[in-house]
């Protein structure tokens, strides 16, 4: 398991990064936590002719609040991520799901962007960003661009992003007042990728009912999934456990149609759908209900986090 | 076996180790027999330079076989201490001690010579070896019992499982077992604990998939599961001692038998979590997903 | 002062410092002055005909030092020893078929090599594994062992017959007899699938050929120093005492590291000896996979037969197992599954027989447990049928069938894999089985416990084994 010969850059700016991606194109490929590529390369099942290692470009490494919501640099370690107060506060679904990705010695390098920029199906970021709304900010030598989460998972370990292109900041807007969250995944193991997992976020109206739903699954297709059916459910209507089981259910029905592996059968995926669902709205709903004037708040502080 | 000049032991066999802690048992038989401390017997193990005869260690054999032989190679010695004690000491064997890696006429522990004094003494200068006698505080001994003892043992868990994801919990898990005469407590608890991950692993985690053109679909360790340290619970431990009648050890083996038991036992604890149901499981090993199809199965 | 009591005591590993502090040994720590590294090009196939292994171009790669395949090794091309000979079970059948250092002309199994790339290191090895050319034809593979016995199933071995490996049945007593008497008879189908010993440190071997004191020197991680020097002296034409072979601190054996003479080991030491220069393989994780033996599939159509207080009056079992594309290490693991079903019992009357079958997977060798594994999971399970069936209670039925400690040495009759009539030498079962019933604290469990978490929505189970 050793890789195949490749050269190696490691330019100190952001400008010297995407100089390299676009004179080497296809061939080159940026390096930042290395968590999942060094692994594909070592198997040579991925064979850059080209590695760029963005890993002394400090400036993409950052969480910042701002006017509107939460700026994270895409080579901000995941172990970073989990640790700050200013996550915890702006952003707690992402808090939440932090632990549930590998195992701490992993986090450590791993990068939120990087993560992202992977696009694993079963991967825990992608979900939680396509539940918060989140923005991709996009640039190369030609300019830059912002791409919303819908748009930006396009398939098995498929993104947007173009050939040249490199991932530099994720945009997470405000949570609004009366919303809860909730993260909850399967694994067999501690630390292991995820069987199902399930990102929701629900928001109440001045009388309490279900203004909006946004329920992002993951390990269940080819990238992570919106479970607009299960949404249609819980519109309008007042929190309860029979609403979240009909949402889990509704869910497992109609908005995925899993794969079968080694690991489970497309059956016993879609009931981990129905019940995590199920689970993660009932969590969903009484913190949304328990409330908390922060969470609505944005974040005045503008250091950035450490 | 062989004492050397400084006062050490050395002993060399052809059981191998490869991490059952060899070192430190063989080392405790030879301890208790010659009268020194652990640490200054030095084993010698894997090397066909130091020792030319033997097979191997597997089939939990190591404690009986060449735990038998190190006991006869230092009751040999032991005699070859007396002996030359006795002649050096002008007392009978009768009435020697063996401690503290001295060998002493009893109740009187200044009139005594250590071992490596003794060593030295049998190697005589001018090669003139007494008739009758061997250089040296050194012996050979082989050892193979006419046939296979059996240990025992019997397994017990308590076990949740969450009837809607199928996941199973292990609550509580406790092993009596029977290794015959025990060398090491705290080794044969290692074994057991070892034993008994690996039977987890197989009853719950590890399965090498082949699809129909025998190409396996897990070769690595993302997709072919080990149970790690948040998956084996505490192992709950006692033993118990039929010594072996095959072996002048007692012993019995303990190195397997953690790992043998467990599939049945997941099978029945399963089972009985999930009530009355039709449920019977077949098979090992399960996982959440297949325990899942069997539950609807069942029903 | 008498010398202090050391057996039984709980003293402290004398060689833990050393391996927590890494200052073991282990054969990949071996690095010798021009030592060469090599890669082993393996099947992608897992039953093909090999027609064509070109390493050409691989040679030419710069770095690479030689390539050698099957028609490269001359006269030293030979398959494997059978390592343990079957017992004399009267009527068995065994057809040996033992591995070969590099495949000629057929390919059974993913991960079997094909080639041997010896080169400056690793990496460039690794490089070089892509420049072989290989020419195989794929055939349908041998998995599913019932299919694998079916008239017209493509063979493993084409110069036997059939895939069967081994046939074998062992009898005490009289079952069909006994059968007559029983007041329950309970019959089922029985799985136990394949797994690896997965041991932390995977195989490696070096080796150092000094043509002046005319020595090899082999490290390598075998639980079997001995009969392995003894081995490459016979086949390198060496005397015993040319060679040492060194197995320094080895991170777990487990059974696979007892297997002898896998083609690394007898190759590795043939290389140094050819190119004058010390050569080491470190197996990688993956390779483990497929070049390092495996265990335990086997299915068992089993049946137990009972008198009305759930006494054992007899056992009947038959069985498949799976013995991999090869098989050197005899019959060790199935034999040990028919013996072990008899377990701690006295069970009378007993019929096991077993078919081996050759596969297109990685060789079936012991795996800790043995095979013992499955004769366990076997008659545990019947026993808790039958239990179920007779309203018995689980730790009651086996308490009923327990041997008594009065009946030692107990004699059972079959043949155990050391060729005597299998006989336990002590033993004490009742005792062990009241202590763990103790310490579960079983009676008040499903008494009080069980129910009450029942009722409040939990499942929790308690087992007895």
């Amino acid at each position: 398991m050793k890789p195949a010969p490749f050269d190696y850059f490691a330019p100190g700016t952001v400008d010297e990064a995407l100089a390299l991606l676009a004179e080497h194109g296809h061939e080159a490929k940026p390096l930042a936590g290395g968590q999942s590529l060094i692994p594909a390369m070592n198997f040579r099942l991925a064979r850059p002719q080209v590695l760029v290692d963005l890993n002394q470009v400090a400036a993409l490494s950052y969480i910042r609040a701002n006017g509107s919501g939460l700026a994270i640099g895409a080579m901000t370690r995941q172990r970073a991520v989990e640790r700050s107060d200013l996550v915890a506060r702006a952003a707690p679904l992402l808090a939440e799901a932090m632990p549930s990705i590998a195992h701490p010695q992993i986090r450590n390098r791993g990068t939120v962007g990087g993560s992202l920029a992977h696009a694993d199906p079963s991967a825990e970021l992608p979900a939680v960003a396509l539940a918060l709304e989140t923005r991709f900010r996009a640039k190369s030598v030609t300019g830059e661009r912002w791409i919303p989460a819908g748009e930006f998972f396009k398939g098995m370990l498929e993104t947007a992003l173009e050939p040249g292109e490199l991932l530099v900041e994720i945009a997470i807007p405000p949570l609004p007042a009366r919303s809860g969250t909730a993260f909850l995944e399967m694994a067999r193991r501690h630390g292991d990728y995820a069987l199902v997992g399930v990102a929701a976020v629900v928001t109440l109206d001045a009388s309490g009912r279900c203004q909006a739903a946004r329920v992002a699954l993951l390990s269940v297709g080819d990238g992570p999934v919106l479970a607009s059916e299960a949404a249609t459910v819980l519109a309008g209507q007042a929190p309860a456990a029979e609403l979240a089981r009909a949402a889990g259910e509704r869910a497992a029905s109609r908005d995925v149609d899993p794969p079968s592996d080694i690991h489970a059968s497309a059956a016993y995926r879609r009931r981990l759908v129905a019940v995590l669902t199920r689970r993660a709205l009932e969590r969903a709903f009484e913190r949304a209900e328990k409330g908390s004037g922060e969470r609505g708040a944005v974040p005045s502080d503008r250091k950035p986090s450490s | 076996m062989t004492v050397e000049p400084g006062g050490r032991v050395r002993l060399a066999t052809g059981v191998g180790t490869q991490g059952q802690g060899h070192f430190t048992a063989f080392a405790q038989i030879v301890a208790e027999v010659l009268g020194v401390d652990v640490a200054d017997v030095h084993v010698i193990t894997g090397d066909t330079r130091e020792f030319h005869w033997g097979t191997g260690t597997f089939a939990s054999r190591g404690a009986v076989v060449a735990g038998s032989a190190c006991q006869a190679a230092a009751l040999r010695v032991r005699e070859k201490i007396l002996e030359l004690a006795s002649h050096e000491l002008e007392a009978s064997k009768a009435d020697l001690v063996l401690a503290g890696g001295s060998v002493h006429v009893r109740g009187d522990p200044g009139a005594g010579i250590t071992l490596g004094a003794l060593a030295v003494k049998a190697n005589p200068l001018r090669g003139a070896v007494r008739p009758g006698t061997e250089p040296g505080l050194e012996a050979t001994a082989y050892f193979g019992p006419d046939r296979g003892s059996t240990a025992s043992g019997v397994h017990a868990m308590l076990v949740e499982v969450d009837p809607e994801t199928a996941q199973v919990e292990i609550r509580r898990y406790v092993v009596v077992h029977d290794c015959g005469r025990v060398i090491n407590p705290m080794i044969v608890d290692g074994q057991i604990h070892g034993g008994v991950a690996h039977g987890i692993g197989n009853a719950f985690y590890e399965q090498l998939v082949y699809d129909e053109d025998g190409q396996l679909l897990n070769a690595s360790f993302m997709d072919y599961l080990l149970p790690t340290a948040t998956d084996v619970p505490r192992v709950e431990t006692a033993h118990r001692e039929t010594p072996s009648p095959l072996n002048p050890m007692g012993a019995k083996g303990v190195g397997e038998a953690g790992a043998i038991p467990t599939g049945a036992l997941f099978a029945q604890a399963v089972e009985d979590a999930l009530g009355r149901t039709g449920l019977e499981i077949c098979e090992i090993p399960l996982s959440p997903s297949r325990l899942f199809e069997l539950i609807e199965e069942a029903r | 002062m008498e010398s202090r009591r050391q057996v039984g005591e709980r003293v402290r590993r004398t060689e833990d410092a050393r391996l927590l502090t890494g200052r073991a040994l282990f054969v990949d720590d071996v690095r010798l002055d021009g030592m060469l590294h090599v890669a082993f090009l393996r099947s992608q196939h897992a039953h093909a005909r090999l027609t064509g292994v070109d390493a050409t171009a691989a040679r030419a790669r710069p770095g690479v030092v030689a390539v050698y395949t099957a028609a490269d090794l001359g006269d030293y091309w030979r398959p494997g020893p059978l390592l343990v000979p079957p017992p004399p079970i009267a009527g068995l059948v065994f057809n040996a078929c033992t591995q070969v250092p590099l495949a000629k002309e057929k390919l059974r199994h993913v991960g079997e090599p094909m080639a041997m790339v010896v080169a400056e290191s690793r990496y460039l090895a690794e490089d070089a594994l892509d420049d072989i050319v290989v020419e195989a034809e794929p055939l349908p593979a041998v998995v599913d062992l019932e299919a694998a016995l079916a008239k017209g199933a493509p063979r493993v071995h084409e110069h036997l017959p059939s895939n069967l490996a081994a046939h074998a049945v062992q009898r005490k007593g009289d079952y069909a007899r006994a059968k007559q008497r029983a007041h329950t008879v309970i019959k089922r189908r029985f799985r136990y699938d394949r797994g690896a010993s997965a041991a932390i440190e995977n195989r490696a071997v070096a080796a150092q050929w000094d043509p002046r004191a005319e020595e090899l020197t082999v490290w390598d991680t075998t639980q079997a120093p001995i009969p392995i020097r003894n081995g490459l002296a016979q086949l390198l034409g060496l005397l015993e005492s040319q060679v040492r072979v060194v197995a320094p601190f080895v991170g777990g054996g487990f059974g696979p590291k007892i297997m002898m003479y896998y083609p690394e080991e007898v190759l590795v030491p043939w290389a140094a000896m050819k190119l004058g220069r010390p050569v080491k393989w470190t197996e990688d994780r993956q390779e483990n996979f497929f070049a390092t033996t495996q265990e335990r599939g086997q299915i068992h159509d089993a049946e137990i037969t009972l008198d009305q207080s759930g006494k054992i009056l007899g056992v009947r079992d038959v069985f498949l197992h799976d013995t991999g594309a090869y098989d050197p290490y005899g019959l060790t693991v199935p034999i040990n599954s028919q013996c072990t079903l008899l377990g701690p019992y006295e069970i009378p009357n007993y019929e096991s027989e077993f078919t081996a079958v050759f596969t297109n997977k990685t060789i079936v060798t012991p795996v800790r447990g043995a095979g013992r594994q499955h004769g366990v999971f076997v008659i545990e399970r019947l026993l808790d049928f039958a239990a179920k069936e007779l309203g018995i209670d689980r730790a009651e039925i086996r308490r009923r069938n327990l041997l008594r400690r009065d009946q030692f040495p107990f004699n059972n009759e079959i043949l155990f894999q050391d060729s005597a009539p299998l006989t336990y030498d002590s033993g004490d079962y009742e005792p062990a089985l009241d202590q763990a019933l103790e310490l579960i604290d079983y009676h008040r469990f499903v008494r009080e416990e069980q129910p009450r978490l029942r009722t409040a929505g939990r499942h929790v189970g308690i087992g007895i084994v």
